[in-house]
């Protein structure tokens, strides 16, 4: 994996994640796999990478958790898309599209 | 899960503990959230070596910068929270006594000085026709 590719997926991540928590509650696992199913292979974390994010997006208030019962004794940590999370979501995609949009017009390339 | 893969994450996770130089309290919850996910990966995709661990996870050091960059940026906003709550309060205590000293002031005041009362009153005037 390229330092490039590292550095577009740092600014990313929380643009995704909450993408990934705006269609359901899941937890870390679930969240690492979803990239990188949904980007085939393309778009992978480290899981280690992924909590910080987590923690990150908590801390501002954006999403919350919850644990769940998992077996008999084993809980599991969930992570749910808070009000003010969507409204983040939404600038971040916003965002997204302007720079893409302004870096394609700057490559002479129309998508 | 046998032994010497046990004893591998064991050591994984060791080796993680020990870069985590930080608030004890939050590298113990990462440290869980960790454990939680490797049970989860070995679960799910039946891993059964340390390299896929660290294929999936990353390497100890590269986990425990990750985790130690936001750490830092917690902790400086933790110090910004509490500089901003004593600020918060200290302008609370010195407002309350300025208004203490103010009442004071014009209760002392009035003790020295007195109350100034101005009134009007409508004047009467009634004519006697004494001097016939």
């Amino acid at each position: 994996m390229s330092q490039n590719q590292d550095n577009l997926k740092r600014g990313t991540a929380e643009l995704l994640v909450l993408h990934l928590l705006s269609k359901e509650d899941l937890y870390g696992y679930q969240i690492a796999q979803s990239l990188g199913e949904k980007s085939e292979g393309v778009y992978t974390i480290l899981e280690g990478s992924l909590y910080p994010v987590l923690y990150r997006l908590e801390d501002a208030g954006y999403i919350s958790e919850y644990t769940k019962l998992v077996g008999k004794r084993r809980t599991r940590k969930y992570y749910r898309l808070e009000e003010s999370g969507k409204a983040y979501y939404e600038k971040l995609l916003n965002d997204y599209i302007a720079v893409i949009h302004g870096i394609d017009k700057i490559l002479d390339r129309t998508v | 899960m046998d032994r010497a893969f046990e004893k591998a994450i064991r050591k994984y996770k060791k080796r993680i503990k020990a870069l985590l130089i930080c608030d004890s309290k939050m590298a113990k919850s990462y440290l869980q959230d960790l454990d939680d996910g490797i049970v989860d990966f070995i679960e799910n995709s039946g891993a059964t070596s340390i390299q896929e661990i660290i294929a999936r996870f990353g390497t100890p050091e590269a986990v425990a910068r990750e985790f130690l960059e936001t750490a830092s940026i917690r902790k400086i906003k933790r110090r910004m929270n509490i500089k901003r709550a004593v600020l918060t309060g200290m302008f609370i205590v010195v407002a309350i006594w300025a208004v203490a000293v103010t009442c004071l002031s014009i209760d002392s005041y009035r003790s020295n000085h007195g109350f100034i009362v101005d009134s009007v009153s409508k004047a009467t005037v009634t004519y006697s026709q004494t001097n016939k």
